[in-house]
């Protein structure tokens, strides 16, 4: 599927700037700006994956706290709000970094 | 002390004012001017409606008995939406492209548009959500009796107050929830309104939390100390409890019909759910974190044996703070309509769809029915359905008359509709996920849930006899409900959820390896299971303008680069846009389309727009026009490139003709003056003999006798020449009647050898014949044959260059025919002269023989006549002729 749709809408640089008349920015060597902004993605996208894979190992970080610890509830909570802010802190940044290297040469939203 | 009509006239405010939002919210977007409706804030919003009633006032209530627990509620659903990359994105996209309108239609639609899957999982839905409907008109009544009885510990509910509500709720989920019929299911006014109660419902309980740190506790250092102090002052959590609810609640996330009629149906577009992805753990986070504040201070301030669920209300009210108390009772108030709404457009639009109209159309099955008829009939079901929801929940409410049977429901209705979640996940990411499988699974984790769980729940000795639970049923002690194939001592709640899925799942799978899927479902399980692939990564991000400009790259291609950016430009104009790329609305996807067809053929057009807008799927039927018209155009240029090759052939032999014709124009031209110089030779000396003649006086007897004898032998020449000529006009005209007689070849040959070398004196020309090969009779015009062996014979003798000539005849027979060859041991005939030597006029070389050039012309002309060939043989020694005659006359002779 991937062929195909690459076959319907191939995007080489060239004929996006023939449509929309933007500057030419880099001449040649574009490639390796493109190549590395998909490259970049990807790997965003693998935090994106891993990012429940962590959260289920910190939540599950209580089932190892025996009485013996004391944990305190104060601590216990501050522990799992803190946790619990910091990953959807990074969730929202992850998007964020995911959006700017899947949009590339956009200069400002249309709509 | 607020009275209870001022806290009816509240509510009653509130609501109009809930009434007046959804209205405006749906006629924006009937105006089209719904943008704001569909911002990714309000989804995320519209999406805490996971937080009913149950949990605004039950998880302080529940912080209070059973320490930290309540956390797990929230943070199952986190965890799904921070790991929203991997089901959420899926299932969201998996609802907009195949336009999903429940969680029953999408197993229903994912396992081959099954409707028996379909009517299964709206059974289990209803049966799991009606307890909690019933849950939240309790904990909205026993709030209004919190203000109505303030002083008891545990104030008694008004069955009214939550038969009012319900009816309340029916009337605006009515309204609202059946306004319009779209294809997509989405309700923007209702969705605007459980936005509004979210911010509501939050606002409450963050100013109840500031309220009690700031107000009560003495700030936040002082709060955890407080904390720390507390019954609830160490961790102790039962660790297996905290594993399985927080997975439980997980997996009830995207389960519940509600949450999935949010999550999914309602969901416009990715960044709607991009947001929400990391602002509803937020919003969770914000609605849990004073829970254990108000716990630890409503233990601390309310007198002993208070109830806990009641806190959020009964503290604010003991501080004498009456409009704190007001906020939160809209809040709860808020909590339990919005979850109700919600969950009864979604359980009404599933009974409708999956139960009540293939009813219906089995019963008018043959009677003719207009559309218009059956869209009347879906929303009078739609209707019927929301109120039959309400009153199923109120009925249950009433019969349980507030039993603490009730204030379990909430977990156990999530393991009731979590048996979805096999189906549901094995459909999205397992292929071999079958119809059978999803039944086997769903019936096998329905039926465990309800023996092992809900039948339980209602008390030992309803339903179930108690001595079911001692001694199993039967007496069949590995059967126990509590407790099955002897695995006691577990808390009820996990023995079941543990049973109920593990045995769900390897049902699901067990049977869908058994079984074999029908095309459809195979051919769902591939669109379902490919979705995000067939959508395209990176295109899924840019919408609108994205969009227009692949379409454009598109078009270029096939219109080409000046025609296309023209097409866009007309368009854009036509819409009335300043630049050059016009909106993707359907009429101009029409219009781009239909010029692409012209092009490329209206089902690739169809597919390759599809392919770039995204919201329509390609069908099978679409791949297969694409396939037949590619066909088609290969065998177009196959059938051009035969053409292009036989029409490189013919100008090959044109081309050839041509130079031949170019050869034989040069001949007759060179010919022509020859022949006149032929002519005037003897006419010169034949004139200028008969004037001596004529005029010289004394001329002797001997030199008149001379000089006429010129004159005659002249006069012979051109007689002979004009014979000739007639005689090919003759042949040529095929005016020539043949004089058919027996004879021998050997007799031919020795007629036609003494007759040319009849006056060559020298006779220089040796022949060489083997007469034993020329013993053959023959049955032919004999005088003509022998005109053409003279012919061949005496051409060797004028033209043979050899110092001595020799000529050999070779006879010899071979299928069917007669070959005579002559051949000399000259230097032949040039090959660019070889094709050309039988035409009129043609003579090779330079003419020291003098002939005419008709002897080869007749020669062909005669044995064509006679039925037979004559050839100019190629690579022999000298020049080489072979006459060819049938030689069925020979044979019939012998």
């Amino acid at each position: 599927m991937t062929t195909q749709s690459g076959r319907v809408v191939p995007s080489p640089g060239k004929e996006i700037e023939q449509t929309t008349q933007r500057p030419v920015q880099l001449p040649l060597g574009t490639s390796y700006f493109v190549e590395r902004k998909i490259y970049k993605r990807r790997r965003m996208v693998d935090a994106a994956r891993a990012l429940p894979v962590l959260a289920g190992l910190l939540w599950a970080v209580p089932l190892l706290w025996s009485e013996d610890l004391g944990i305190t509830a104060s601590k216990a909570l501050i522990y799992l709000f803190l946790t619990w802010a910091g990953l959807s802190a990074a969730t929202g940044v992850f998007i964020a970094l995911i959006r700017r290297h899947s949009a590339p040469d956009r200069p400002e939203a249309r709509r | 002390m607020t009275t209870l009509n001022a806290l009816a006239a509240i509510s009653l405010g509130y609501v109009i004012l809930l009434f007046v939002v959804a209205f405006v919210a749906e006629r924006a977007a009937r105006r089209g001017r719904g943008r704001w409706l569909r911002a990714p804030i309000v989804y995320t919003l519209s999406l805490s409606i996971y937080c009913t009633g149950w949990t605004f006032y039950g998880a302080v209530g529940s912080a209070a008995r059973t320490g930290f627990e309540y956390l797990t509620i929230y943070l199952g659903p986190s965890l799904v939406m921070i790991g929203w990359w991997w089901i959420l994105r899926k299932l969201v996209r998996i609802g907009r492209s195949q336009r999903i309108t429940s969680i029953a239609d999408l197993i229903s639609s994912r396992y081959g548009k099954s409707n028996l899957l379909g009517i299964g999982v709206t059974l289990l839905a209803v049966i799991g959500t009606t307890p909690y409907i019933a849950l939240q008109l309790k904990s909205v009544t026993q709030s209004v009796g919190v203000f109505a009885q303030p002083d008891t510990l545990y104030p008694s509910e008004n069955p009214y107050t939550a038969f009012w509500v319900a009816a309340g709720l029916a009337a605006f989920t009515v309204i609202f929830g059946t306004r319009n019929l779209d294809a997509n299911e989405r309700h923007h006014g209702v969705v605007m309104a459980i936005a509004l109660e979210a911010v509501v419902k939050l606002a409450a309980l963050l100013a109840l939390g500031v309220f009690v740190v700031w107000g009560l506790g003495g700030g936040f250092g002082p709060m955890l100390e407080r904390i720390d102090a507390s019954p609830m002052g160490t961790w102790d959590v039962n660790g297996a409890r905290w594993a399985g609810v927080l997975m439980l609640s997980a997996a009830a996330f995207i389960c519940l019909p509600r949450m999935f009629q949010v999550l999914v149906v309602e969901n416009d577009s990715d960044a709607q759910l991009r947001m929400a992805a990391w602002a509803f753990p937020i919003y969770l986070l914000l609605v849990s974190l004073f829970v254990v504040p108000i716990a630890v201070m409503g233990l601390e301030l309310l007198p002993s044996g208070s109830n806990p669920d009641l806190f959020v209300l009964t503290l604010p009210l003991s501080q004498g703070n009456e409009a704190l108390a007001l906020l939160t009772f809209l809040g709860g108030f808020s909590s339990a309509t919005s979850m109700v709404i919600v969950a009864a457009i979604a359980l009404s639009t599933m009974v409708s769809n999956h139960i009540v109209m293939p009813i219906w159309l089995e019963l008018r099955r043959g009677s003719a029915s207009v559309s218009g008829d059956v869209r009347n009939v879906v929303l009078l079901s739609r209707r019927l359905s929301i109120a039959g929801v309400l009153l199923f929940g109120y009925l249950y409410y009433a019969l349980s008359a507030g039993g603490e049977g009730l204030a379990a429901i909430g977990l156990i209705s999530f393991t009731g509709v979590a048996q979805v979640l096999p189906a549901m996940l094995g459909g999205l990411f397992w292929r071999g996920a079958t119809r059978v499988g999803a039944l086997a699974g769903l019936t096998i984790g329905f039926a465990v849930w309800l023996y092992t769980l809900y039948l339980p729940s209602l008390g030992e000795g309803t339903l179930l006899p108690i001595a079911w639970f001692t001694d199993g049923p039967w007496g069949l002690l590995w059967l126990q409900p509590e407790a099955l194939f002897g695995l006691t001592g577990m808390d009820p709640l996990l023995h079941a959820v543990f049973w109920s899925l593990s045995l769900n799942s390897v049902a699901f799978v067990a049977f869908s390896l058994a079984s074999f899927p029908s095309p459809l479902e195979r051919l769902q399980g591939a669109q379902f299971v490919n979705v995000s692939q067939a959508q395209g990564g990176a295109r899924s991000w840019l919408q609108g303008t994205a969009q227009t400009e692949d379409l454009m790259i598109m078009a270029q291609r096939i219109l080409g680069a000046s025609d296309a950016q023209a097409l866009f430009r007309r368009e854009a104009q036509r819409q009335g846009l300043e630049g050059e790329l016009p909106e993707p609305n359907a009429e101009f996807l029409q219009t781009l389309e239909r010029e692409l067809a012209g092009t490329v053929g209206a089902a690739t057009a169809h597919a390759m727009v599809g392919q770039i807008v995204g919201g329509t799927s390609v069908s099978v039927e679409d791949l297969m026009a694409v396939a037949d018209e590619t066909a088609q155009m290969m065998e177009y240029s196959a059938r051009l490139e035969a053409q292009s090759r036989e029409l490189s052939r013919t100008a090959k032999e044109l081309r050839t003709a041509n130079a031949k014709l170019t050869r034989l124009s040069v001949q007759k031209d060179a010919f022509l003056s020859q022949i006149s110089h032929e002519l005037r030779t003897p006419m010169t000396s034949i004139r200028a003999f008969s004037e001596i003649l004529r005029d010289a006086d004394g001329l002797s007897r001997m030199e008149r006798n001379r000089y006429a004898s010129i004159i005659h032998d002249e006069a012979v020449r051109l007689t002979r020449l004009l014979d000739d000529l007639l005689d090919l006009s003759v042949l040529e005209n095929g005016q020539v009647n043949l004089n058919v007689a027996q004879g021998r070849l050997s007799d031919l040959l020795d007629r036609a050898v003494s007759a040319a070398l009849a006056d060559d004196g020298e006779a220089h020309l040796r022949i060489k014949r083997r007469s034993l090969n020329e013993q053959v009779w023959l049955n032919t015009d004999l005088e003509r044959l022998t005109q053409v062996f003279i012919n061949l014979i005496s051409n060797a003798r004028k033209y043979c260059d050899a110092d001595q000539p020799v000529l050999e005849i070779r006879v010899s027979a071979r299928s069917g025919q007669l070959q005579v060859d002559f051949v000399d041991n000259g230097t032949g005939i040039s090959p660019e002269a070889q094709d050309v030597i039988f035409e009129k006029f043609a003579r090779v070389g330079h003419q020291k023989a003098g002939g005419a050039g008709l002897g080869l012309a007749i020669c062909r002309q005669i044995v064509t006549r006679l039925g037979g060939e004559i050839v100019y043989l190629p690579e022999q020694k000298g020049a080489a002729f072979r006459v060819i005659v049938p030689q069925e006359t020979a044979m019939a002779a012998q």
